[in-house]
């Protein structure tokens, strides 16, 4: 692991410091949806994010995604600082190292399960009898293999959405982004979908990072972050479900003191 | 990457089938176009060639006639202008100082047209004649293939006898085709619609169906072939034509000469011995040179018709253009996703702009088909032998990949350079 930063000598997989996120909105308007956001995410470790819609929860994602710039402020994964990394290089990173699951599953229409999830790998250079193997065990994993063959539009919401967390897992990547994975899902669902999500996480050490409105889902996880107007108001360690023991209701944790 | 951009790209068009077959159209119409212009215009280069080189390509014409330019022969009736001929001293010489460049001279005198009917009692046998005096040098000047017997002698060319060689078509409406029988036989020639002669056949040669003209085909029963005669017998049977002598001859050069050059050459030659009669020119003419003359005639024509489908082809590649940014715009979100997956820029600009390859390769191989189809059709009916020019294909494929990365190449760039946050937000 590369570390040229004198100032960070933390074990974090992601290190956020001071990052801010302006948009222009004409000449002289800009809007700053991020204010000093500083974060870390240990290896391993499945944390959420909360928050409200306009809380700036999904530009945060997409800076720790690699897929946004912050305007200021610094971003260290897996000790390599982000700004000094040109953009085919994010490419990679993101390829290799970043598992997306978004809220609306995102596959790629008239192509088969078993071919999204090889996507990933296609653009990793995997060959194809190799890429084919990988894609129905991960498919296997998530129970799809005998949906393998079906386009996005024969499958049902859970079932595209566990297609896609196939996907995020291809290149075997360190962490996964979840973005209201759940959100267009029903309870029931939702439940199966998140509890893939804590076997990915228990059972393959992969580090989560979770985007919830749902404060019930938040926390089952081993860390909740609230984010609010842009920034981060209130951490809470959540360790509930890795204890066995059942989440507690949503009224205890916003009694929680910050 | 490459078989699966393919793949990708093929399940696309495959997706929207009717839009992809509109779109393709244009190539196709393109292409088509393209291919029947070049096959066409190949056949008719092909025939024209052919047909003049039937009539021999290392030949040079010469002939003399009163200079029309000149004010004092415009000025007179044409019957008073003085007569003049290439004499017998001239052509000696020139043979003598071109002697290496000429292997034969041919020299021709039509003496008339005739009807043969060997029985009077059975009028449906007949064969119609030309009546051509000819000397030994017309045989190769004119590349005469004999089938049987011989050529005249040369007794026979010096005192004119009446002999005659006939063609394969006389034979098979005479003789049933049995050229043995027809050799030695007598035919009686009505001369002029005066005189009857009697001919003494003692060869049979094959008529070339090619030199009839352009554009027919077969030749009938009715078909009027050349009745050849000794030079002299046709000049002795018409005593205005002695006193006129050699106007106009035809020389056959030698493998490797320069034709055009040569014709030049000899032009000047015998202006020279005409030097004290100003009231003549004399014209050399090469076939060579109208060879290359057609061939320059068909080479703009071709030019100014490819020019239009070329037209063709960039509409139809503006509208593969248009299709593809359509087709883009549609798939904002998969680009976006599939940026967030870890997709190079590269990678995108490849998979569109195989796309937008494979909807032109496979308009231009339709095109490449249709093409060829309308130009056999089109040869068809303009009596021509279609070829189709193997470069044809080559210009399918090269077109249509050409058009699909230039046509292709701009909207697959916007792709590419798509922010994926915007992208995947598109609805």
């Amino acid at each position: 692991m590369r570390n040229d930063n004198a100032g960070w000598t933390g074990n974090s997989i992601i290190h956020l410091e001071g990052i801010t996120k302006s948009f222009y909105l004409g000449t002289d308007h800009e809007l700053e949806v991020l204010h000093g956001i500083g974060l870390e995410v240990n290896d391993g470790e499945f944390v959420s994010i909360v928050g409200e819609s306009g809380s700036g929860k999904s530009t945060l994602m997409n800076i720790i995604g690699l897929l946004d710039h912050a305007t200021s402020g610094r971003y260290f994964m897996e000790g390599v600082d982000i700004s000094a990394v040109r953009e085919s290089a994010l490419c990679t990173i993101r390829n290799r190292q970043i598992g997306f699951v978004f809220q609306t599953y995102n596959l790629i229409p008239r192509t088969s399960a078993q071919k999204n999830v090889e996507m990933p790998m296609l653009y990793a250079g995997v060959r194809p009898q190799e890429r084919a193997e990988r894609a129905m065990a991960l498919l296997q994993m998530v129970g799809m293999e005998d949906r393998a063959k079906h386009n996005p539009d024969e499958l049902s919401g859970g079932q595209r959405q566990r297609v896609a967390i196939a996907r995020a897992m291809a290149n075997d990547p360190a962490i996964i982004l979840a973005d209201e994975p759940t959100g267009a899902l029903d309870s029931r669902t939702g439940r199966s979908v998140m509890d893939l999500f804590h076997r990915l996480h228990e059972e393959e050490g992969k580090t989560i990072i979770l985007i919830t409105h749902s404060k019930p889902l938040a926390e089952e996880t081993d860390r909740i972050l609230t984010l609010i107007d842009g920034r981060i108001t209130r951490e809470q360690q959540g360790p509930f479900r890795a204890h066995g023991v059942p989440a507690p209701d949503s009224e205890t944790l916003d009694s929680d003191p910050v | 990457m490459f078989f699966e951009n393919i793949k990708l790209a093929v399940s696309s068009l495959f997706a929207n089938k009717l839009r992809t077959f509109l779109t393709m159209l244009g190539i196709i119409i393109g292409i088509t176009s393209v291919i029947a212009i070049k096959t066409v215009g190949n056949a008719m280069t092909d025939s024209v060639q052919e047909q003049m080189s039937a009539f021999g390509v290392n030949n040079v014409s010469i002939s003399m006639y009163p200079d029309f330019n000149n004010t004092e022969v415009s000025n007179m009736d044409y019957d008073s202008i003085p007569k003049e001929q290439f004499t017998q001293e001239m052509l000696q010489d020139m043979l003598k100082t071109y002697s290496s460049q000429i292997t034969a001279l041919s020299v021709e005198q039509f003496l008339s047209s005739s009807k043969v009917v060997p029985d009077p009692d059975v009028p449906e046998v007949y064969a119609n004649i030309d009546i051509d005096g000819v000397n030994s040098g017309y045989f190769t000047a004119e590349n005469i293939t004999m089938i049987d017997g011989k050529i005249f002698d040369k007794n026979a060319f010096e005192n004119g006898s009446f002999q005659a060689i006939v063609s394969d078509f006389f034979v098979n409406n005479l003789y049933g085709g049995d050229t043995k029988k027809a050799l030695g036989k007598q035919v009686d020639v009505t001369v002029n619609d005066e005189t009857t002669e009697t001919y003494t056949i003692v060869g049979v040669y094959r008529y070339d169906v090619s030199k009839m003209g352009i554009g027919e085909g077969t030749a009938t029963k009715d078909v009027s072939t050349n009745f050849f005669v000794p030079y002299k017998n046709a000049v002795d049977q018409q005593p205005e034509r002695q006193k006129l002598g050699i106007t106009n001859f035809t020389l056959v050069t030698s493998a490797g000469t320069d034709t055009m050059a040569f014709a030049d050459d000899v032009k000047q030659f015998l202006t020279d011995r005409l030097q004290e009669n100003t009231l003549y020119t004399v014209d050399a003419f090469s076939m060579q040179s109208m060879v290359e003359e057609s061939k320059k005639t068909m080479d703009s024509l071709t030019l100014a018709i490819t020019a239009i489908a070329a037209i063709a082809l960039l509409v139809g590649g503006i509208g593969v253009m248009n299709i593809m940014t359509v087709s883009i715009t549609e798939r904002t979100r998969e680009i976006g996703t599939r940026k967030a997956l870890g997709a190079q820029n590269s990678a995108i600009r490849g998979q569109f702009i195989t796309e937008a390859v494979i909807l032109c390769l496979v308009g231009g191989l339709f095109g490449m088909i249709d093409g060829i189809i309308v130009g056999y059709v089109a040869c068809h009916f303009m009596g021509y032998v279609a070829k189709v020019p193997l470069s044809s294909v080559l210009i399918a494929f090269g077109f249509s990949t050409a058009i699909g990365v230039f046509f292709g190449y701009y909207p697959a760039s916007k792709a590419a350079r798509m922010d994926p946050i915007e992208a995947l937000r598109y609805e």
